[in-house]
């Protein structure tokens, strides 16, 4: 990968990456982190990396750097810390997508980060297997279970409102 | 396996009819009961020791298909996930055509895809790897002297100082462009007009490579004042030096014996030569004093801030540092 080809991927990924990782951890700093930490990665075997899985690598590693740090420290901050607008460009939420980041943020870790990456994303359960390093299987498991987890929510909420 | 006699026979009868004799034990075998006719019975008896499968059927595969089949909320997550094949798909909307408790179910599983928000991470600009790197030790000392010499110039008099900052800005742009190492040329000597207009006519004109204006007479100086270089010359003469070989020593060069002529004095050589002539004076020692040392002083008494200028080279890196009042460049280069 060229270093042209990096700063593209910058340009490109480094967004997305921000909001996956900052929708799991619920702390700007930490997120900004990360991402910058990955970037750093990806520099230093920009020689290895081909442009065309950059993207997944770049996912990749800032999965595992999350992972690493979750299990370093075993804390999660409350989503409502979170200024999501402060880096906003556009209005975000219906009343539904609101509900649902709801229901998301109770999800375990790992289902968490799956159901992020297939949606936010739009990865094939064989390319989260590889990001996360869960089997394809098991990242159906857990889709399946969150979707599950979501739709329950989701019906709790209608049936109070 | 050892060869077969009498006290090991039975393992093999048994291997034998598993199947685990190689040719040649077969044939040892084969041989043994030749010889041991009263065996052929017990050697025969080992074959129906050996379970065969039995060639029944199971009928109740359907029944267990059944149980296998995917739930119908199965069904509908793979639907949403995008999973079901065509006729799978169109099995489930005829299930939920009617089922109305199920499409109920299936609409709130169609509303658990997550809408991607747009988040914008505001630090691209860190993590982009230089497209293309300022060489700052190249420009970095006689940009600065540049500018603060013009500053001290705005700040302590001169014709200039009646100008808002905004001109002043333009002034430093104007004089830090034309002072860049490679491309300065001598004989435009901008400064030396008194207004920033007509400074930019005549910097336009360089660069358009055209002739600029003569420097009216009466704006330079008299020739009386330049019979000795000031020392601000030979600090600006010793940046130069530094700039175009930053790794050799400077040398600072004797006022007396090495004039700097009018004619080939840069815009700042000028303002140089135009400001208070009190610091204009010039220590014999300095003179031989350590050159970058000479240079810090230099500028500290032109501009009266604090000025550091810095160079260590190790074998795996090179560091050039300027350091003026709050305004500060370095740069690393690996060697």
């Amino acid at each position: 990968m060229t270093r042209r080809e990096y700063n593209q991927s910058v340009d490109l990924y480094s967004d997305h990456l921000f909001r996956f990782i900052l929708s799991n951890l619920k702390d700007e700093d930490k997120a900004k982190d990360i991402v910058q930490e990955s970037y750093v990665k990806l520099w230093a075997k920009h020689n290895e990396v081909s442009y065309d899985k950059v993207k997944s690598w770049l996912f990749s590693t800032g999965y595992r750097t999350m992972i690493d740090g979750l299990r370093r420290e075993k804390r999660q901050a409350a989503f409502s810390e979170v200024d999501f607008n402060a880096h906003s460009t556009t209005e975000q939420y219906s009343d539904l997508q609101q509900v649902l980041h709801e229901a998301v943020n109770q999800l375990p870790e790992d289902q968490k980060s799956v159901v992020l990456l297939r949606d936010y994303e739009g990865y094939s359960y064989k390319e989260i297997a590889d990001i996360t390093g869960l089997s394809e299987s098991q990242v159906k498991v857990y889709i399946f279970r969150a979707r599950k987890h979501l739709k329950n929510y989701i019906g709790s909420m209608e049936a109070v409102l | 396996m050892t060869d077969i006699n009498k006290n090991n026979y039975e393992a093999f009868f048994l291997d034998y009819h598993e199947g685990h004799l190689s040719p040649k034990q077969r044939d040892a075998l084969m041989d043994f009961l030749e010889q041991n006719e009263q065996l052929y019975e017990e050697f025969n008896a080992y074959e129906e020791l050996i379970l065969k499968p039995a060639a029944t059927s199971f009928d109740g595969k359907d029944a267990l298909k059944m149980a296998a089949v995917v739930s119908v909320e199965d069904q509908m997550i793979g639907s949403v996930e995008g999973e079901l094949a065509a006729n799978e798909q169109i099995a489930l909307e005829k299930h939920l055509a009617q089922n109305a408790e199920d499409a109920a179910e299936y609409a709130l599983y169609q509303k658990t895809k997550l809408q991607p928000i747009e988040v914008t991470f505001p630090y691209k600009k860190d993590l982009k790897q230089g497209a293309k790197i300022v060489p700052l030790f190249r420009y970095a000392i006689p940009v600065a002297a540049a500018a603060s010499l013009v500053l001290f110039v705005f700040l302590r008099g001169g014709s200039l100082q009646d100008y808002q900052s905004r001109e002043a800005k333009e002034w430093v742009t104007l004089l830090a462009e034309d002072w860049k190492p490679a491309t300065t040329d001598y004989s435009v000597p901008a400064f030396v007009y008194d207004t920033p207009e007509e400074a930019i006519v005549v910097s336009e004109a360089h660069q358009k490579k055209k002739k600029a204006p003569r420097i009216p007479q009466k704006q330079k100086e008299a020739p009386g004042k330049l019979e000795t270089t000031s020392p601000a010359i030979l600090y600006v003469d010793v940046a130069h030096n530094f700039v175009a070989n930053p790794m050799e020593e400077p040398v600072v060069k004797d006022p007396v014996t090495h004039p700097v002529q009018e004619e080939f004095l840069s815009p700042v050589e000028y303002v140089s030569t135009k400001v208070d002539h009190k610091v204009n004076k010039v220590q014999k020692t300095e003179a031989s004093s350590k050159p970058l040392k000479v240079l810090e002083n230099g500028l500290e008494r032109l501009t009266g801030n604090d000025a550091e200028i810095t160079r260590e080279r190790t074998k795996s890196k090179k560091k050039w540092s300027f350091k003026l009042g709050k305004f500060e460049i370095s740069r690393t280069k690996n060697s």
